[in-house]
């Protein structure tokens, strides 16, 4: 099972940390023999320190500048529905093209009814909104138009008037065809539907540690949804976003709680084991309460991470030679 | 007055730029002494080769991470068709990359089909500006009336509690980090003007198709006074395509302004902008013989930087605005059918 690292927001101090850090951060764990440097997303809403994440592309994006193609970069998971699919599309079709084959984008729809209300969106209609979301995105990357294309000239007296382009000469392909798509994950919990869209729409899926598990318990949501998700043919099976904490109180693994690794590493290493034995293919992992992180709130709690630390998350796997690429290019 | 370069995002092949070329393209232009470096933007429309630009923060990313200097920004960025939150997030992370130096020049955009794509109603466009603005600015001052949660990971429990979560008065990131320098695109309206002017950090006017009508001496003339009136201090002009191998043509002022001519003759006419008021002109170097833009070179940006005094001056050091926009959004201030 490979081993991929949340890239921290901020250093020991608890400051940001700017671009060269953020490159810096990536190169350790590159380095430390990790396999990815991933990030979470939410949406941020005026005032709620809880949900002001940085744009988890332009960290990839600066993380993919200093590293090597050794490394995968990734989101787990990313609020498609939240954003403009159009706009979603140019910026994963530009991350490919300035680092291609190194992106493994994990979408979702959020789990946050709050990031739809202030974005003005129907928070019942998200399932159908993501659906939409990727054949708009699926259609940029295959360059085929949707209907009628218009070339509107700016200095036109009345700008709302389109005119019909000439198909013969305009059509080609477009830049986002040549360049071609990332990795696609779907972030999914444990919704048989779901599953099977994450088996034979994606390249990957993501499962969750700990919120999916609150339908019954990790073990059985874990056991039960890599069955669905083998049976129905997935290829890739990712835990995300699974907290480590080595320093803080022992929480014990209760097969009805949610999994994580709030133990000594010794114990963790167990933990994980068992995850690799029902055949998930990677886990990604946070690092949680370093090292003064205890009393912190919200996202604010994940700090930054030494080379000792980065050495002690790689012990707790052997090192899975299976190359990331694997999953080979979107469907 | 101060030169900028908008760097664009293509290689010779008509294909976007790695990030090696343009890291390298981003330092030619700093090194060549140019002011800023800018960035256009339209949203990509499924098989419009005309429309399936990069997206232009990621140029600009990577143009910080080569530069220590150049003010970096974009002309303009269509605002209206993106969600105002995720435009906010990418916003202050660009800022925390490049310190004071970022400068979002938005606007609504101009083509109606990329609105009507994202299922936005076009006639509403101005509207939804002033609703995008208010919610990304609110990002920064930390006020809103939208009532914050604790996030809850679909615990049916926590949902809706409305309960307070203890980080609530910390500053956000948004607010640690601080906000970069908005800028309004507009033509010559005289209410986008004067919002330009009270709401934004200054004015970016159009050199080609927004001086149409009536030609680019009476809208340049009209609208700084417009815009001065209403307090504005910072008037850009963008994108000026250059050309300096072209031959000489008159400049009429009943059109539109162009840079297309003579090395004299651009020096001349860059100094017309200058005495009505810009203190800033975007330039693209363009070919018009081939009809397309020029490759850049350390020769070519040598020429075009010699053609006009260097102003040392830089916005840079000019913080944004702290005047909040109205109205304190409420949400749902930014809606994406």
């Amino acid at each position: 099972m490979r081993i991929g690292m949340w890239l921290p927001l901020v250093d020991s101090g608890g400051a940001l940390l700017d671009g060269p850090a953020i490159a810096r951060r990536a190169q350790m764990i590159e380095e430390a023999g990790l396999d990815g440097a991933w990030l979470g997303d939410h949406t941020p809403i005026p005032g709620d320190t809880d949900r002001d994440l940085p744009d988890p592309l332009l960290y990839l994006a600066i993380s993919a500048l200093a590293t090597s193609p050794a490394l995968e970069l990734g989101t787990c998971i990313y609020s498609l529905p939240l954003r403009n699919k159009y706009d979603a599309a140019q910026r994963f079709y530009t991350l490919e093209t300035i680092a291609k084959g190194r992106f493994t984008l994990g979408l979702g729809t959020g789990s946050q009814q709050v990031e739809y209300e202030a974005n003005g969106l129907d928070w019942d209609g998200r399932f159908r909104r993501m659906a939409g979301h990727m054949d708009g995105i699926r259609a940029i990357f295959a360059g085929q138009p949707l209907g009628p294309l218009y070339r509107q000239h700016p200095a036109l007296d009345d700008p709302g008037t389109p005119v019909v382009i000439d198909p013969a000469i305009d059509r080609g392909p477009t830049w986002a065809a040549q360049v071609g798509p990332p990795r696609f994950a779907l972030g999914a919990w444990h919704s048989p539907r779901q599953l099977r869209r994450a088996a034979t729409e994606y390249d990957a899926w993501l499962a969750s540690a700990s919120p999916g598990a609150q339908f019954g318990g990790w073990r059985k949501v874990l056991s039960e949804s890599i069955k669905a998700y083998r049976d129905a043919g997935g290829q890739r099976a990712v835990v995300c976003t699974v907290a480590i904490d080595f320093w803080g109180p022992r929480a014990p693994l209760t097969d009805e709680g949610q999994f994580t690794l709030f133990c000594s590493p010794a114990e963790a290493a167990e933990r994980l084991a068992e995850l690799a034995a029902l055949g998930y293919d990677d886990v990604i992992v946070a690092l949680l309460n370093r090292p003064a992180g205890e009393g912190r709130t919200g996202l604010a709690r994940r700090y930054d991470f030494t080379a000792e630390d980065l050495a002690q998350v790689r012990a707790l796997l052997p090192k899975d030679g299976r190359d990331y690429h694997h999953a080979g290019g979107s469907r | 007055m101060r030169l900028h370069l908008n760097f664009g995002i293509l290689g010779a092949d008509g294909m976007p730029l790695g990030f090696a070329e343009i890291a390298a393209r981003a330092r030619l232009i700093e090194d060549a002494g140019f002011s800023g470096i800018w960035s256009g933007h339209h949203i990509p429309i499924p098989g419009d080769t005309a429309r399936t630009l990069p997206d232009p923060l990621m140029g600009l990313l990577i143009a910080a991470s080569a530069t220590a200097r150049v003010e970096l920004g974009t002309c303009i960025y269509c605002l209206g068709l993106v969600n105002a939150g995720n435009f906010a997030q990418s916003a202050y992370t660009l800022e925390s990359f490049a310190p004071g130096r970022v400068t979002f020049g938005v606007g609504t955009g101009s083509q109606k089909q990329e609105w009507d794509v994202a299922g936005l109603d076009w006639s509403q466009r101005f509207a939804r500006m002033d609703e995008s603005i208010a919610f990304v600015k609110a990002m920064f001052t930390g006020e809103s009336a939208i009532e914050v949660e604790e996030l809850t990971f679909g615990d049916s429990a926590k949902k809706y509690d409305r309960q307070k979560p203890p980080s609530l008065g910390e500053p956000t990131l948004a607010q640690k980090i601080g906000s970069p320098r908005f800028l309004l695109g507009t033509w010559r309206s005289p209410a986008q003007l004067r919002r330009a002017a009270t709401v934004y950090d200054g004015w970016l006017g159009s050199a080609g198709p927004g001086t149409l009508e009536g030609g680019w001496q009476k809208v340049f003339t009209e609208s700084m006074r417009r815009f001065r009136d209403a307090g504005g201090t910072r008037a850009l002009v963008s994108t000026m395509l250059v050309d300096h191998e072209a031959p000489t043509t008159p400049l009429r002022t009943d059109g539109t302004f162009e840079l297309v001519c003579q090395p004299a003759a651009i020096t001349e006419r860059l100094a017309i902008l200058d005495e009505l008021g810009f203190s800033d002109v975007i330039l693209s170097p363009w070919d018009s013989a081939a009809g397309k833009g020029r490759p850049l070179t350390a020769d070519l940006l040598a020429r075009l930087r010699a053609l006009y005094p260097v102003d040392a001056t830089t916005a840079c050091t000019v913080p944004a605005s702290p005047v909040p926009a109205s109205p304190v959004p409420a949400g749902p201030g930014t809606r994406q059918p």
